[in-house]
Order: C-alpha cells, then structure tokens, then sequence
C-alpha cells in the first residue's frame, strides 16, 4: 500500500483525501440536515459551465467554477427563500444551464484540453499543489464556522422561523453555508468529479444519521467514513486499474445500501419479536 | 402604558390572494385569547404577521408599542409540532435552547444560565426525563411540550400558539392547558390557534373567529352566528349560558 505513495500525484491524491474528508464530512452533514442535496447538485454541474468558461478564456478554471458555483447557489438560494415552489424549477434550470455551458465553451477552445470526462467524473492526476493548499484554507474556514456558529448553525437548520424570530439572521447564515457549499464542491471536483460529487456530499452524512442523532457527531462520524471511502477507493482503483473517482462513490453507494438493508430488516425482525411476544 | 398586543386594519395577501382582511383587534397583559377557523382561514398567517415573519402586509401590528420583528418584543412562539422533520439529528434540550439563540451575541456557545433556564423551561412542562432523547422518541404530545418549553426559555411577554393540542389525548390537553393559565397568571399575554372547536375551553377567557375576515367576540358568548359566519356553514355546538364551554363538541366525543 505505502509503495504507491512513492509518487507524487498519489501523495497528492492523499493528502487532498484527508482534506476533502473533513469537508465532506461537514458541509454533507449540513447539505443532509438541510436538504440541500438538489441544490448542492445544481450548484456542482452549474459550476461545470465556469470549467469551460476558464478554459475558453485562458483562466484556471477554479476561477471561472467559483464564479459560477457561488453564484449559483446564491440566485437558487434566493430564489427560494421568496417563492418556495419555484425553488426546484431554478435548481433544474441552473443545472442544465451550467452543462450546456461548459460543453459549448470546450467545443469552441481551441488547443489541448483535458477531457470532459474528467471534469465530469474527477481525476486525481490533475491535483497540483494549489488545489492542495485551496482545500486546506477551506478546510481551515469550515471547521472555523462550523466551531463559531455551530448553534446558529444548528438552529437554522432545524427551524429556521424560529431562528428568525428569536433574532438569528437566518438568512445571512443560510446564504454564507450555501457560499461554503459552493466553494467545497469548487475544490473537491478534481478528486471526485462534477457528477459524482453530491454521492459524497449526501452519502456519509446520511449513514452517520443511522447512527446518531447529533449534529456534530454527525459531522465527525461522516469525515471519518469519507476518509474510509476516499482512501480505499484510491487504493481500490490503483491497485485494479479503475477511475478513482467513481470507484470511490461506488465504494459509498454498496456501504450506504448494505447499511439501510441491516437497518431495514433489524427493525422488520425486532417489530416481528415485539408482535409476537 | 402601550399594549400587549394591537393590531389595527391588518390585511394580508399572498399575490392576489387575500388571507387577512382588515383584522382588528388588541389585548392587554394578561389576556388569554383563543382564534378558531378552518384550515386555510389566515390563523397561522396572523401568528407570522405578529412575528414579524409576513414581510408585506397593510394596517397596524404592534406589540408592546412595537413593531413586529423588533429585538425587545419578547415574543415566544409554539409552531404546530406536526410540521417538523422529527427525523432530524437533535437532542430535545437542543431544540429548547434554541430559545436562548437570541442572547448568544458573539459567543458560539450557550452559557451555563441558558442552560439552567433550558432545564427549567422543560421541569415546567414536565419533560426534565426526556432531555436527552432524540425528538423522533417522542409523542406528539410531548414534542408539543418541548416546543412550549422552548417558546418559555425566551422569557416571552407575549405567546403565540399554533394548534397545540392537535393530535393530543384528552389528559394531555388538559395539562397543556393547566400550563398556559399559569402562565397567564404569571401576566403573560397568550394567543392561541386552533381549527379545532373543543380546543376552546373554559381556560379561554376571549375567544374570535377568522376566516379572513377576524370576529372578536371580547368576553361574552360565542353564538352559532359567529361560528357559522367563520366557517361559512352552520354549526350548532355551542351550549348557549355556559361561555366558552363547547358543550355538544365533548358529547360527540364520548359517544365516539
């Protein structure tokens, strides 16, 4: 196992698991309390149009994934704190939008690009040392506001009229988690891919609900299980010669099913007992 | 002395829908004033207006000389229990600290008196036991309890409850409502919700009816007319010479 971090892209492609971990485990405890899950979808495949503005443009396409990420996720917040229904209509639109986008401004760059495929489904071998120090200021600000705010955070989430009413500006604070929602997915693409990047946002957070009812456990039990996930698919897709990306989600997916499946059938059996005795 | 609660010509609409229309009416400290209604019939909107939660609105809502919304209206709020994700990851004395949010100022952590007023709030409502547990454990009943816990850590002036007795047993009703005439008697100022004729008991001292347009009935009796111009149906339940008494409603019930 260790002989594989002899190269430096794995060692990268580590280093930005056990970041991307704490992020994940985090923002998809949010993401899943919240159920923001659409949105945080929306905002990862709008982002996929600032991909291909970068490169038309001849940015880093981190800036122009940013650009469009947050703002994203700003209009659909908006949107939905006026009307709700119209909430999900803004989702899809943005969604659609952001991937027409980035095909079209591929298609006309000129010159070498990476494949969309490895924006669509992640490529750790495009991990540099930026995205590296990116992920580690960002896991530094979440933890940060998550530490600061946990009783906003908190509060909001689970009633945000009362929130208001005792005082809390449930908007600002709603808004700024979807600004971090945003900025978390811009720096994760790389390890997992546009596409993919909900599963890990949605997946550990809602197995660690299985098992706890803390938001803040929550929050810990799901870093731990994304760091279990990343760091066995890496090691999973080295070692067969598979997409680290999707062999990753793939991994989350067989746990996140194995899990609800014992959940299901101890509760069905422990009902059966019950009825019985 | 401004009063506890004065709402003068409030009308509220969601587009071209009107769900207040010209609602008036004020109480002073102490008041205990029940609202019934149909579904639908603006209870739940006038509770958000007198929270500041209804963001356009035309008329007068004062509390306590104040706007909605203002930071010193000391207002608690009970919103209906049925309405909540119980599946989501908190401890019940978290969801009654959240009364205490207001006061936190710069600090991210509650202090040690927010947490002795949590526990009284919930020795109050008779749920100190269930601190630890997990809403989805609970009844609705007591759900109920701890949202009432909650809306007391805020230390309210003014109460606003949205249908607390729905899908609440009998006993439980009456703890609930033994609870608010204490509360009452503290001097606390309450307005309660319900679409739920028998919910009006003889704790309730004024009683009025909205179905977009709000019929105060002050003190005295509440006459089929007032029920039937709420409803828009007729409805004989209501036992003329005892006030507030619903008197055929709990008949029904036993026979059930």
């Amino acid at each position: 196992m260790l002989s594989i971090l002899a190269y430096s892209f794995m060692r990268n492609a580590f280093i930005a698991g056990i970041l991307a971990s704490v992020i994940f485990g985090m923002i998809g405890t949010f993401v899943v309390v919240k159920r923001l899950v659409f949105i945080s979808g929306g905002v990862s495949h709008a982002s996929f149009g600032g991909v291909g503005m970068g490169y038309y443009l001849g940015w880093n396409p981190l800036w122009g994934a940013t650009l469009f990420a947050v703002a994203s996720a700003l209009g659909v917040g908006l949107v939905g704190k006026r009307t709700m229904q119209r909430e999900d209509t803004a989702i899809g639109i943005v969604w659609a939008l952001g991937m027409a986008l980035g095909a079209l401004f591929m298609s006309i760059t000129p010159g070498y690009l990476p494949t969309m495929s490895s924006v669509l489904f992640g490529n750790i071998l495009m991990i540099g040392r930026i995205d590296i120090y990116l992920m580690a200021f960002l896991t530094v600000v979440i933890t940060g506001t998550v530490i600061m705010l946990y009783p906003r955070i908190q509060g909001v989430s689970f009633d945000e009229e009362f929130s208001k009413v005792v005082g809390v500006r449930t908007t600002v604070i709603y808004l700024f988690m979807l600004v971090l929602v945003a900025l978390s997915i811009v720096v994760l693409i790389k390890l997992v891919g546009i596409v993919l990047l909900i599963a890990m946002l949605a997946i550990p957070a809602s197995i660690s609900g299985e098992f706890t009812h803390d938001m803040s456990r929550m929050m810990v039990l799901s870093s731990i299980l994304s760091l279990a996930f990343i760091v066995t698919g890496l090691y999973v897709s080295t070692v067969w010669d598979l997409p680290p990306g999707p062999t990753i989600v793939i991994l989350a997916g067989i746990v996140f099913i194995l899990v609800m499946a014992v959940k299901r059938v101890s509760v069905a059996v422990r009902g059966r007992s019950h009825s019985v005795g | 002395m401004s009063r506890a609660l004065e709402l003068e010509r409030l009308t509220v609409r969601y587009g071209e829908q009107i769900v207040l229309k010209d609602v008036s009416f004020h109480l002073d400290r102490g008041d205990f004033l029940g609202v019934i209604g149909p579904n639908g019939g603006g209870k739940t909107t006038l509770l958000k207006a007198i929270l500041g939660l209804v963001d356009k609105y035309h008329g007068k809502v004062l509390v306590n000389g104040k706007p909605p919304g203002h930071r010193d209206n000391r207002v608690g709020y009970v919103p209906q229990h049925s309405e909540f994700d119980k599946k989501f990851p908190i401890r019940v004395r978290d969801v009654v600290l959240m009364g205490r949010l207001g006061n936190l100022g710069f600090r991210p952590f509650y202090t040690k008196n927010d947490r002795e007023l949590a526990l009284d709030a919930l020795k109050s409502v008779d749920m100190l036991e269930y601190r630890d547990r997990q809403i989805s454990k609970l009844s609705g009943g007591q759900l109920q309890r701890v949202l009432i816990a909650r809306a007391l850590t805020t230390d309210p002036r003014l109460l606003l409850l949205d249908e607390p007795t729905a899908s609440v047993d009998e006993k439980m009703k009456t703890n609930i409502y033994s609870l608010l005439s204490d509360l009452k008697d503290r001097g606390i100022t309450i307005v309660l919700v319900s679409h739920d004729i028998g919910v009006i008991s003889s704790y309730v001292e004024k009683v009025a009816c909205l179905n977009k347009h709000f019929i105060y009935h002050g003190t005295g009796d509440l006459s089929p007319d007032m029920i039937e111009a709420a409803y828009q149906c007729p409805i004989d339940l209501i036992a003329h010479g005892l006030p507030h008494r619903v008197f055929e409603h709990r008949m029904h019930r036993e026979e059930d």
